[in-house]
């Protein structure tokens, strides 16, 4: 366990699209600085406030489709100091690399940030991603 | 010379304390397009239709909200056969009751929340410990200071008035024989009420416990009926025009400041969001306990309290499968909910005196000093900051609030007893 934390790689990914007008567009994207492209789907559409909902996320790297990942997810508001309402979690890969993210719910409008732990082949990808509702 | 400087610091003292209480600045002349949009999500016009409610197979049907109505105004569910729902959720008051405290057999520990678009909500209770409508109006018949009556004895009266007992088998399976004896038993009522129920057998039992659901879902099929009606604010918003300019004759120039505090300084949209005015939410806002209580858990209680309940959507009594429960199965339940408290909705809300869960704050303007200072909380941290508002801006908020009341848009025969009961 010891070993695989050293072997943790956390890395502050750039958001490709800092601020997505996630109101109108259900999908969000990005690419972390060590090659792993993230595409959500949310599915409720527009996004928005107050609604549980899932999201069909997809993960990429330059090998191709990630199967077989370790997926944990937080959200919250880091202006307000504040989680999210609800505690979503990855409960099946949907296909090869498109994981099932659950009990997702925001409720106030602002800008929100979900990060993801991607453990995969031994080593941690931190994924954070922003947008606005 | 010493009079006239005298005379000039206290003329200055009382304009500058004069602009202070009574004078804002200009107002603004137009919304910006984020804040129209925000607006537009605060409109009637944005509001869903009614969530479905997978846990409650009735939850829709006409014949069920009928026997629910019925039983919404029967005092005969309460042990001194003076209680019903009604005596707090009075539909003259919005659904409350005026008081701080309810009282129904005896007074309780709570105030009593209104239940205007609270078939919206995906948890109730001021502390959530409930997750559907049909396992909270469970809840009070049994409790001691509410109706204060047993699942026994309910079963008995719907299986021996014959307009109770027609209208149920109209809808759910047909009733079995419910004992005479004991006369009260409840696995949740005292010692001597769970030692009757303890003599029931299990077929007796789970036969009780039917019973007893499918009266929670009836009531909670007529709570469904109870929704809000346009108010002045709706027609304002949904009449804004595309210069976004906002004066209008809907509202007066106060009216429009306290619109705009409400969405920017006073950070009210923060958790009064959405057509309800509601995120459904909790927030420890460093309300006092009330007096002679301790500070409550709130929240951090109430999910815990809701994953035990038998009377849950993952329990056998629900109609939900697992994979429609996602409330309940991804609840959070960090020490963040220590204190916190369900955002109330803020239609007709200057109907609905006094406020907060314990009733501790007697009007709205002792609301808004409330959220102006911010106290620091008795239990864990308020969430709220200092708002640093001058008093003719928590007017203007107030003036605001008034906006927001309208009569229900239900069908006026929900808010009154049935004609035949």
């Amino acid at each position: 366990m010891v070993s695989r934390l050293r072997k943790v790689l956390f890395l502050l990914m750039l958001v490709i699209s800092p601020v997505a007008a996630a109101k109108d567009d259900p999908d969000l994207e990005m690419t972390t600085t060590d090659g792993y492209r993230l595409h959500v789907h949310s599915q409720m559409q527009p996004m928005g406030i107050n609604q549980i909902h899932s999201w069909r996320l997809e993960i990429s790297n330059t090998a191709g489709l990630v199967s077989g990942a370790n997926i944990s997810v937080e959200g919250g508001m880091p202006e307000h100091n504040h989680g999210l309402p609800t505690q979503p979690q990855v409960t099946e890969e949907i296909e090869p690399g498109v994981y099932l993210i659950e009990g997702i719910r925001f409720h106030m409008p602002g800008s929100w940030q979900m990060r993801f732990v991607i453990q995969f082949e031994g080593a941690d990808t931190e994924a954070v991603l922003d947008f606005q509702l | 010379m010493n009079k006239r400087l005298i005379v000039s610091i206290l003329l200055v003292s009382v304009l500058g304390l004069a602009w202070w209480n009574f004078f804002s600045g200009p107002a603004q002349s137009n919304w910006t397009p984020a804040q129209r949009q925000l607006l537009e999500s605060l409109s009637l016009s944005a509001l869903p239709k009614l969530p479905e409610d997978p846990s409650n197979d009735v939850a829709d049907l006409e014949a069920a909200a009928e026997l629910g109505h019925r039983l919404y105004f029967d005092a005969r569910l309460s042990s001194n056969g003076v209680v019903s729902c009604a005596s707090c959720h009075k539909p003259e008051l919005m659904f409350t009751d005026g008081l701080p405290l309810a009282i129904g057999v005896d007074i309780g520990s709570r105030h009593t929340p209104s239940l205007v678009g609270i078939a919206y909500s995906p948890w109730f209770y001021w502390d959530g410990r409930k997750d559907s409508q049909w396992a909270q109006a469970l809840a009070p018949l049994e409790a001691r200071h509410e109706h204060n009556i047993d699942r026994l004895q309910i079963a008995r009266l719907i299986f021996s008035d014959e307009n109770y007992r027609q209208r149920y088998e109209a809808i759910f399976p047909a009733l079995t024989e419910i004992p005479l004896d004991p006369v009260s038993a409840s696995p949740r009522g005292n010692e001597a009420q769970q030692s009757a129920w303890d003599s029931l057998s299990s077929l007796q039992q789970e036969n009780i416990n039917r019973v007893f659901t499918n009266i929670g879902k009836s009531l909670a099929a007529y709570q469904r009926k109870i929704i809000p009606g346009r108010s002045r604010f709706d027609d304002y918003v949904d009449n804004i025009p595309a210069s976004n300019a906002t004066a209008s004759e809907l509202f007066s120039a106060s009216e429009v400041a306290g619109l705009a505090l409400f969405l920017e300084e006073a950070q009210c949209i923060t958790c009064h969001n959405g057509p309800l005015f509601t995120n459904y939410e909790f927030h420890n806002t460093g309300v006092l306990a009330v007096n002679g209580q301790l500070p409550p858990m709130g929240r951090y209680d109430g999910i815990r309290i809701a994953r035990e309940d038998p009377f849950n959507c993952l329990g056998p009594y629900s109609d939900a499968s697992r994979s429609e429960c996602i409330e309940l199965r991804f609840a959070r339940d960090t020490n963040e909910l220590v204190g916190a408290h369900k955002t109330p909705t803020l239609r007709n809300v200057t109907d609905t005196a006094p406020y907060m869960h314990g009733g501790q704050i007697e009007t709205l303007i002792e609301v808004m000093e409330h959220y102006n200072e911010a106290p620091v909380s008795m239990l864990s941290h308020n969430e709220a900051k200092p708002l640093g508002l001058r008093p003719v801006q928590l007017r203007q908020l107030e003036a605001f609030m008034h906006t927001l009341s309208a009569p229900l848009a239900s069908d006026p025969k929900w808010l009154t007893p049935p004609t035949d009961q």
